[in-house]
């Protein structure tokens, strides 16, 4: 039989007995429908949750937390410097093999605090306490998209000053404590996280009154100049060096900020570091981030960082992780005894479609059908029920994942990291939910197949 | 010296196993010539059918020999005894088996699903059912026609193809005398004009005294071959 003669077999079943295959079809509609709705669901949160809440293909390992020290150790003076991670480990865990990149990081040893933002928000707010890291240049590179490169302005050269008003009027005089002279610096460059910007406009915006930042306003922002206040916040002051203000210029927002701060070049934190607190603070990170080449080499990054004394930071992406995979899974259990059903449902329609068929099937036989051919037309028609039932079925997730991201979009109220979309509907997903409705339809009509296949022509005839 | 349509060597055919075994057809041997109407009579249950089936080869559970235009059909795997039936075979029944959601021409033009034909099925529909003595119901469904014109569209399909064998089991069991003659006459007409052989399973005496030879059977067995 040749395609062509196929498809108008087919053709003719269809609009012969088109209501019972309809019928027959909506099961497979109904599963394939719920597959990919909660699958792209799935997809859509675990978009969210891994990509910018929870990244997953990173990890961070610090110190593990040391015991108190105890009032002997406060007594002799121990346990006062900042643990870090000796620079052999970082240069062992560098080296692991599923280790992409390394970046270290570098904690301010020292109070400090930070204050501006009329030019965004009207008027100028801070802290009297801020936390801050120093990261390296590369890993933040691909977030910068102004002018303004992320790295030590002290780098670029500046001319020799003893206060402020000696530089020009974007710049400031850096001058370290113990120096009786300093250097003209641009400001400082900063990054803030995408998480802080986030907890500003959700909570201390709506709190304080005062107007939330987009991102597209932050990211137009930058180039807005902060004043940072080192060597002192509302806690007290550092056990050495002056207290002074620099000033800090907003050049980006990334991922890889700290979360609740702000993240200087780590050239600068180490300057700092040292002249606040000492040399033993700048020469060892507080912590390290580790890229890794696929997210299933995490855990053997984290194994080789235990060897070191090091544990991950946050073990949330893994968990979300499991948690996203184990509820999406779920719902595709849900989705498939929904198929399973459909199944049924056009197993118990091909059946019956067949014993009705009996004779026609035994007069094609009579005029030169091979059981080949019938087997053909039979799942051909599965196949046609499956495709039709099973594109539906994709078609109508798609429509009801619009219909929830309006209502979403509309009714729900604003959270952090609420997505345009709660749905991801990759090609894969439409043609993988497709085929799952087309195998499914298919399975149900094999046992009709079977039987369509060994109809004796005479006797469907009706020869004795 | 022409081949037989088919050459019959004690072809025996038996259903069921053990103690349920049933003989259908015993020992018949019987040669079937190109051009002839051969009647195939007997009481009901008496293998008329079963030997019909083993002539259109779909069946092929039988211990003998059967060969048709000279090849042993035994020789045959599923597909080929498919392909032989599409193109050698006619098949015309008591019944008709017409397709009633589709035309008449659409009806005739089924064969064309099976096998491969180098002209427009809906043209070769319409010359034989020219043939037939149906022209311009083409359009017409089955259930519009009288049983002597359905007989008529069910012989037309059995044509279609241009078999050289026509395989008809009670083609007037379900029409009155005067359609009964005309289908008689329209398949004698094809042996006699085109050179078909014509087999007629039938119990109607008028039929088989229209045919040029007449096989009786009893309990599978040949008793006759006038």
């Amino acid at each position: 039989m040749t395609p062509g003669a196929l498809a108008l077999l087919v053709r003719r079943e269809l609009s012969r007995s088109g209501g019972a295959l309809a019928t027959a079809g909506f099961g497979i509609l109904a599963g394939t429908f719920a597959l990919a709705f909660f699958v792209a669901l799935g997809l859509g949160a675990r978009a969210v949750l891994l990509g910018d809440v929870f990244p997953l293909d990173r990890v961070e390992l610090e110190p593990e937390a040391r015991p108190e020290p105890g009032l002997l150790a406060l007594l002799t003076g121990r346990g006062k410097a900042p643990p870090g991670i000796a620079p052999e480990a970082v240069e062992r865990l560098s080296r692991h093999p599923g280790v992409a990149a390394a970046y270290p990081k570098l904690k301010f040893a020292f109070p400090s605090g930070a204050f501006g933002g009329k030019e965004i928000i009207g008027r100028d707010v801070g802290t009297h306490e801020m936390l801050a890291d120093g990261v390296a240049p590369a890993l933040v590179a691909p977030d910068i998209k102004g002018p303004t490169p992320f790295e030590d302005p002290l780098a670029r050269g500046g001319a020799a000053c003893s206060v402020d008003s000696d530089c020009a009027s974007s710049e400031y005089c850096e001058l370290p404590s113990d120096a009786a002279r300093g250097q003209c610096s641009a400001p400082v460059p900063v990054i803030v996280s995408p998480y802080l910007v986030e907890i500003f406009n959700k909570g201390i915006a709506p709190a304080h009154g005062l107007p939330q930042l987009g991102m597209t306003l932050v990211t137009r922002a930058q180039g807005v100049t902060f004043r940072l206040q080192l060597g002192v916040s509302m806690m007290g002051a550092a056990k050495r060096g002056k207290s002074r203000d620099v000033k800090a210029r907003l050049v980006g927002v990334s991922r890889s900020a700290l979360d609740l701060g702000a993240t200087l070049p780590l050239p600068v934190v180490e300057r700092w570091n040292r002249e606040y607190f000492g040399p033993e603070a700048a020469t060892r990170p507080s912590s390290l981030l580790l890229r890794t080449k696929t997210a299933a080499d995490v855990a053997s990054v984290v194994q080789a960082g235990a060897a070191e004394g090091l544990v991950a930071r946050d073990s949330r992406a893994r968990d979300v992780s499991v948690l996203v995979t184990s509820t999406i899974a779920l719902l595709s259990l849900v989705a498939g005894t929904m198929l399973v059903v459909g199944a049924t449902n056009i197993a118990h329609t091909f059946r019956m479609l067949v014993s009705e068929r009996r004779r026609e099937i035994g007069l094609y036989r009579a005029l030169g059908a091979t059981p080949g051919d019938i087997r053909a037309w039979v799942l051909a028609l599965a196949v046609a029920v499956g495709v039709a039932g099973g594109l539906a079925g994709v078609g109508l997730a798609r429509v009801a994942a619009w219909l929830v991201d309006l209502l979403a979009a509309t009714h729900l109220p604003d959270f952090p990291f609420k997505p345009a979309s709660f749905f991801l509907f990759p090609a894969w997903l439409v043609v993988g939910a497709a085929a799952f409705g087309v195998g499914f339809a298919v399975t149900g009509a094999l046992f009709a197949v079977r039987r369509a296949v060994k109809i004796d022509p005479m006797e469907a005839l009706g020869s004795g | 010296m022409s081949v037989p349509a088919y050459e019959l060597q004690a072809v025996s055919r038996t259903f069921g196993v053990g103690d349920a075994a049933r003989r259908a057809l015993d020992a018949v041997s019987l040669t079937i010539e190109a051009g002839e109407v051969t009647a195939i009579t007997g009481p009901s249950g008496s293998g008329k059918s079963t030997l019909l089936a083993i002539l259109g080869a779909l069946d092929a559970g039988y211990v003998g020999r059967v060969s048709l235009q000279g090849v042993d059909l035994a020789s045959l795997d599923e597909r080929a005894r498919a392909r032989l039936r599409a193109q050698k075979i006619g098949f015309v029944f008591q019944s008709f088996h017409l397709l009633a959601h589709l035309s008449v021409r659409d009806n005739v033009s089924v064969p064309a699903l099976f096998a491969r034909s180098a002209g427009d099925p809906a043209s070769r529909a319409e010359e034989v059912l020219a043939r037939v003595g149906l022209p311009g119901r083409s359009r017409d469904r089955p259930d519009a026609l009288s049983g002597g014109q359905r007989q008529r569209v069910a012989i037309a399909r059995a044509l279609f193809a241009s078999p050289e064998i026509l395989l008809c089991d009670e083609p007037t069991g379900n029409l009155d005398r005067a359609s009964s003659a005309e289908i008689v006459a329209l398949l004698v007409r094809e042996a006699r004009e085109r050179g078909r052989a014509v087999v007629v399973v039938t119990h109607d005496p008028e039929v088989s005294s229209r045919a040029d030879r007449e096989v009786s059977l009893r309990d599978g067995a040949l008793v006759e071959a006038a």
